[in-house]
């Protein structure tokens, strides 16, 4: 359906355009630096990729080392490696700077109507040190054999031998690429909208772009600072976590969550955004309820900066902090909520066209509302003593964070890939791929849920037999999702050079970035744009764009 | 300096004979305090108040009380020693006076300073010679007023140690006092704030307990923003710095920044929104 559908839009067979970013300088020096912000996205992409098939590696490891009660595959020591790779990779490199840093950078300007971000060269400094930290915490994690998990918990941090210095040091760096970016969106969404585009009229992934920005802001600091305790702490033994030297285990874990609680929210809200964008497109009529989605936005920005302390429910919290805890942690459902009931109502009376963008929206609102649920459960201090540090929370965080996140870029990738690379996929095996992955992460994670409910411990190398069978169903549905993977990177790479031409808007969308052609030329724009409309605006049928019959509000 | 410490006090009480296991056990121990001489120690009661109606002599012969010197405003350093006391009491009393004279607060204006006799047999001519060569030794007017050195009734003085949680016995063999070296900082309104320990108060600790006593009263502006970053440690006896005083300046700080980035922005728009309306 895709290559008639690029067809109709243009009314005639799509041409390539002649000039485009793409190939505007095609010298290696040319993209290592570039200051276009959609070649630094492709960069961005490219080892966000990388790592991403790194750390889905690491986790099919420790799938197989699973698979049976005792030793498989890698020795006890090694699977502690594994796992610290797994999260440390999938958290610091894939899923923070997925979103916000690809699609982000790649559409924010566009989607403003901006020739590009307030401080290119900014953009290019933040890429580097992104890749800076990256390799060095790799590197630290695989020389220095870091096992103590991506969470770093003192005093097995601090007194472990296997080094964690380069890792931190790797994820302060990466922090700094954060912060960065997150000043630079903030900047740009202020001062570089085009005439005509009030905030009331910005896209809603812009939105979420922007509470994701102020998170960011706020809170990388702190995790660059716990990085450099741990490190001065393991390096130079000043006692700031040694309950021998005077200091306090437990305050390390109210620093980290205090970061790493909302960097939840930094990987789930750019998703949140992909998804309001393409729910509307593909369902072809306005968004429902555009300032409640974006108000939950900040909403959930806001709030989710003090529920840090539902991490140390069983730390010896008071009970009074941890029934605070508790009940801020359940607001964030209620801002999830409302933006989950405006997108259901977005889709009711609409012309819903099944692509494959369409499927990963099914397989989000799935995850985030199973994902939330159980979060809602986890947050009831007395549940959650049964359900510390069991498989129950790895299946938990497993689907709200990484479900929401990889439905979100999948989704994404899949709406903008004709945008950003001028050519359409096939939507068949895109279909048959989409199906593969929301069914696998089903089939990896639902019975994690069981096995933790039945008392199986995360972080543990063996386990009793009586484990085997669900151990098993997870192994599974993790090649499931492996599968589902390799078909997306063979159709994707084939659509590339040898995919139908797109034409500017394939999908009939209303967005501003379908204003100008695909892939877009370096300026963006070839003639300067004007918002008539808002986004997501589908009350009137496209002029001349009889294929796309728009679902009405009225 | 901790061993010293311990030794001093060994050696001030004549115990050393008696006691040889214990040399090991401060050693091991890293408290200050060494605590494990039979009858001495320190139980800390921060926060309760010290008995102000028990009646003193102080160096002139004049009574005493401390009520006098309580509830004007400013915190109090009090010390329980004895003057003709070798070793121990001396090097307390000497190290606060080297601390003192570090100090960039004011003594009689922004604190004072009590010292009162465990021994009830001395005299307030012992008290005057010692006041005489610790003032001059701090380089202030020997008969200054701010420093009080008293003397008392045994049940007097056990009723202030009492309440101190300051323990101490007398050794009948070398006829001296078996005491813990410590010093202690009183509130404005006579409650226990802080203890220190040792024969060496770092300036910055006499200070920082001076500034948390003083509720707000002592000290610059500065030094209260210090007290967030340095907080007395219980187990090092020391304060130190203090993690998340500088986490929570740093997420100020922080915080300001982007709330004033914000407010510049918007209020950049608000202008442009106007200019455009009049437009």
């Amino acid at each position: 359906m895709s290559s008639s559908a690029s067809s109709a839009a243009a009314g005639g067979p799509a041409v390539f355009p002649e000039h485009h970013y793409l190939n505007n300088g095609t010298t290696v020096r040319s993209w290592l630096l570039t200051l276009d912000h959609k070649r630094i996205a492709l960069l961005y992409l490219s080892v966000v990729m990388v790592s991403f098939l790194l750390g889905g590696i690491f986790a099919m490891v420790i799938r197989l080392e699973l698979l049976t009660p005792g030793p498989t595959i890698i020795e006890a020591l090694t699977y502690n490696r594994m796992f610290t790779l797994h999260g440390v990779v999938m958290i610091f490199l894939f899923m923070i700077p997925a979103i916000p840093a690809v699609f982000g950078n790649f559409f924010l300007p566009i989607m403003i109507g901006a020739k590009d971000v307030a401080f290119p060269r900014w953009n290019l400094v933040s890429f580097y040190l992104y890749f800076a930290g990256a390799v060095l915490a790799l590197w630290g994690m695989l020389n220095g054999g870091t096992d103590t998990g991506w969470t770093f918990y003192t005093p097995y941090s601090t007194t472990t031998a296997q080094g964690v210095l380069p890792v931190l040091l790797g994820v302060f760096v990466i922090g700094f690429s954060s912060i960065l970016t997150g000043l630079n969106f903030i900047v740009t969404i202020h001062t570089l909208r085009a005439p005509g585009i009030t905030w009331f009229k910005l896209p809603l992934f812009i939105w979420a772009l922007y509470g994701t920005a102020i998170i960011q802001v706020l809170a990388t600091p702190v995790i660059g600072l716990v990085a450099m305790l741990v490190a001065a702490e393991s390096a130079f033994g000043f006692g700031f976590f040694d309950p021998a030297r005077g200091g306090d285990p437990v305050l390390f874990q109210h620093l980290f969550w205090f970061y790493s609680h909302p960097a939840v929210y930094i990987m789930v809200l750019p998703a949140m955004g992909v998804i309001s964008e393409t729910i509307s497109a593909y369902s072809r009529k306005n968004i429902f309820g555009y300032s409640m989605i974006a108000a939950s936005s900040l909403g959930i920005a806001f709030v989710g900066f003090f529920a840090w302390g539902h991490h140390l429910f069983t730390s010896g919290q008071s009970a009074f902090d941890a029934g605070a805890f508790a009940v801020i942690s359940m607001l964030v459902g209620v801002f999830t909520a409302i933006k989950v009931f405006n997108w259901v109502g977005t889709l009711y009376k609409g012309a819903i066209a099944f692509t494959a963008p369409y499927a990963y929206i099914c397989g989000f609102l799935f995850f985030l509302v199973f994902g939330g649920m159980t979060g809602i459960a986890l947050a009831t201090v007395s549940l959650d003593i049964h359900w510390q540090d069991t498989y129950f929370v790895v299946a938990h965080f497993h689907f709200i964070m990484v479900g929401a996140v990889i439905m979100g870029f999948l989704a994404g990738l899949h709406y903008w890939f004709p945008k950003m690379f001028g050519r359409t996929y096939h939507e068949g095996w895109a279909l048959v791929s989409a199906a593969l992955i929301v069914l696998g992460f089903n089939a990896t994670f639902i019975p994690q849920f069981l096995l933790g409910n039945a008392g199986m411990p995360r972080r543990y190398y063996e386990y009793p037999e009586r484990f085997q069978a669900l151990n098993v169903a997870s192994t599974a549905g993790s090649s499931l999702l492996a599968i589902g993977f390799i078909i997306i990177a063979i159709y994707l790479g084939f659509a590339l050079k040898y995919g139908p031409v797109a034409g500017p808007n394939p999908w009939g969308s209303r967005g501003y970035e379908w204003m100008t052609p695909s892939p877009p030329p370096t300026e963006n724009f070839d003639v300067t744009p004007t918002f008539a409309h808002p986004p997501h605006d589908y009350t009137e049928d496209a002029v001349g764009d009889p294929d796309f019959a728009h679902a009405r509000t009225t | 300096m901790k061993p010293v410490a311990a030794l001093a006090l060994v050696l001030a009480t004549g115990a050393w004979a008696q006691y040889p296991g214990d040399r090991q056990a401060h050693g091991a121990a890293r408290s200050q305090a060494p605590a494990a001489v039979k009858g001495v120690d320190v139980l800390e009661r921060l926060g309760d108040n010290v008995p102000e109606a028990g009646h003193f002599v102080d160096s002139e012969g004049q009574p005493f009380q401390l009520s006098d010197v309580l509830h004007r405003g400013t915190p109090v350093v009090l010390t329980l020693v004895y003057y003709r006391c070798p070793a121990l009491c001396s090097l307390v009393l000497s190290g606060l006076t080297r601390s003192l004279r570090n100090l960039d607060l004011k003594l009689g204006q922004d604190y004072r300073v009590v010292t009162v006799s465990i021994d009830p047999t001395e005299t307030s001519r012992q008290a005057a010679e010692s006041k005489r060569g610790h003032l001059q030794a701090l380089g202030v007017d020997p008969l200054s007023p701010a420093w009080t050195f008293a003397t008392g009734q045994d049940e007097d003085v056990h009723a202030l140690a009492g309440a101190l949680g300051f323990q101490y016995t007398y050794d009948e063999a070398s006829k001296q006092y078996a005491h813990a070296a410590a010093i202690f900082v009183l509130s404005p309104d006579g409650k226990i704030s802080r203890y220190l320990y040792g024969i060496d108060f770092p300036a910055r600790d006499v200070k920082m307990a001076l500034v948390e006593a003083g509720k707000g009263k002592v000290g610059t502006a500065l030094d209260r923003v210090l007290l967030t970053c340095f907080k007395y440690d219980a187990t090092t006896r020391r304060f130190e710095p203090y993690v998340l005083g500088f986490v929570r300046i740093g997420a100020s700080f922080v915080f300001v920044a982007l709330a004033t980035l914000l407010t510049v922005l918007w209020r950049q728009e608000m202008k442009m929104k106007k200019r455009g309306a009049r437009a």
